[in-house]
């Protein structure tokens, strides 16, 4: 098996790694969808978004709009090759598991 | 998936390895619903105008080569303009592709031959068929889309393969024939083709293998 890049190895986190499947699946989102997509805390999604942000993986981004300000997220390039990297690298892992569990069934 | 979804220690790696397996094919589907969208717009965006502009020339009575042939370039214009704004936009697959696709490291010889083929074609043509010379972008086209898959090797540039083999095999019936508008037919039927095989694989992958 591979080893993870350090830029994969920050997403290999289950709160980080739904973040990261939303935004690479819906391009740029608002904070509000995100909350809203993962039922994360506030708190909780600002923290590991801001966390991403630091690494690189993440832009995020104030504007304004007709119903309020709004914070816009979006993965960086790094982030979508991160995320990439890192997917490979579960797709791939999966037999183990499947492995595991015949194995125990077995017993 | 939040912590409430998830079991603990390996469960949550499993549950992860799954998410990615849907993921990947999620963008893979998207990927090939891109081309599909891409070919059906350009198709229709080039098909429009140029019948538009036959329908004006017939009207007004006039000889149309030039008009029909700049209206093409028209519609091609127009639904790049349309698959940028609006395509890209609201597929986010698109941006990622754009971020991911990596022309491969023969990118710059592959283009080079595909040019050089391009040329030889030219000369030919325009030296021993000079009344072929205004069909001979079809040719260009299907070299231009092979190009593009041999450069990328996505899955999800495999209609361009499909169209372009379907271009390139029907260019010696569009050189012999350029007054017959073969070349737009073969052009359409292969994006139509491509579209096709986009919308197809896209479901298979999304079905699982």
């Amino acid at each position: 098996m591979t080893e993870l890049s350090e830029k994969a190895r920050i997403l290999f986190n289950p709160k980080r790694f739904e973040i990261a499947t939303i935004l690479f699946l819906r391009g740029k989102t608002t904070m509000a969808v995100l909350r809203r997509a993962t039922g994360l805390s506030w708190g909780d999604l600002d923290s590991n978004l801001r966390y991403m942000e630091t690494k690189g993986l993440v832009n995020l981004r104030k504007t304004l709009t007709r119903r309020g300000p709004r914070t816009i997220v979006e993965l960086t390039s790094k982030g979508v090759k991160a995320y990439v990297e890192l997917a490979h690298y579960l797709r791939n892992i999966i037999p183990s598991f499947e492995d595991k569990s015949r194995s125990s069934q077995r017993m | 998936m939040s912590e409430k979804r998830f079991d603990s220690g390996e469960g949550i790696e499993e549950e992860m390895a799954r998410l990615a397996t849907l993921t990947l094919r999620v963008q893979t589907f998207l990927g090939y619903t891109s081309s599909t969208y891409a070919f059906f717009i350009y198709a229709m965006g080039i098909l429009s105008f140029v019948f538009m502009a036959l329908s004006i020339t017939s009207i007004l009575g006039v000889e149309g080569d030039l008009i029909i042939t700049i209206s093409a370039f028209v519609g091609v214009a127009v639904s790049t303009i349309l698959l940028k704004t609006v395509l890209y936009k609201i597929m986010a697959s698109a941006r990622i592709a754009k971020e991911e696709t990596q022309v491969n490291k023969h990118g710059i010889l592959i283009l080079t031959l595909m040019i050089v083929v391009i040329a030889v074609i030219s000369y030919v043509v325009s030296t021993y068929m000079p009344e072929s010379s205004p069909v001979l972008w079809h040719p260009a086209v299907a070299l231009f889309l092979l190009a593009l898959y041999l450069m990328t090797r996505l899955p999800y540039t495999k209609p361009h393969l499909i169209a372009s083999v379907i271009m390139l095999a029907s260019d010696p019936l569009v050189i012999a024939y350029p007054e017959s508008h073969l070349d737009i037919g073969t052009m359409i039927l292969a994006y139509f083709i491509g579209g096709l095989y986009g919308i197809w694989k896209g479901l298979e992958e999304l079905g699982g293998r």
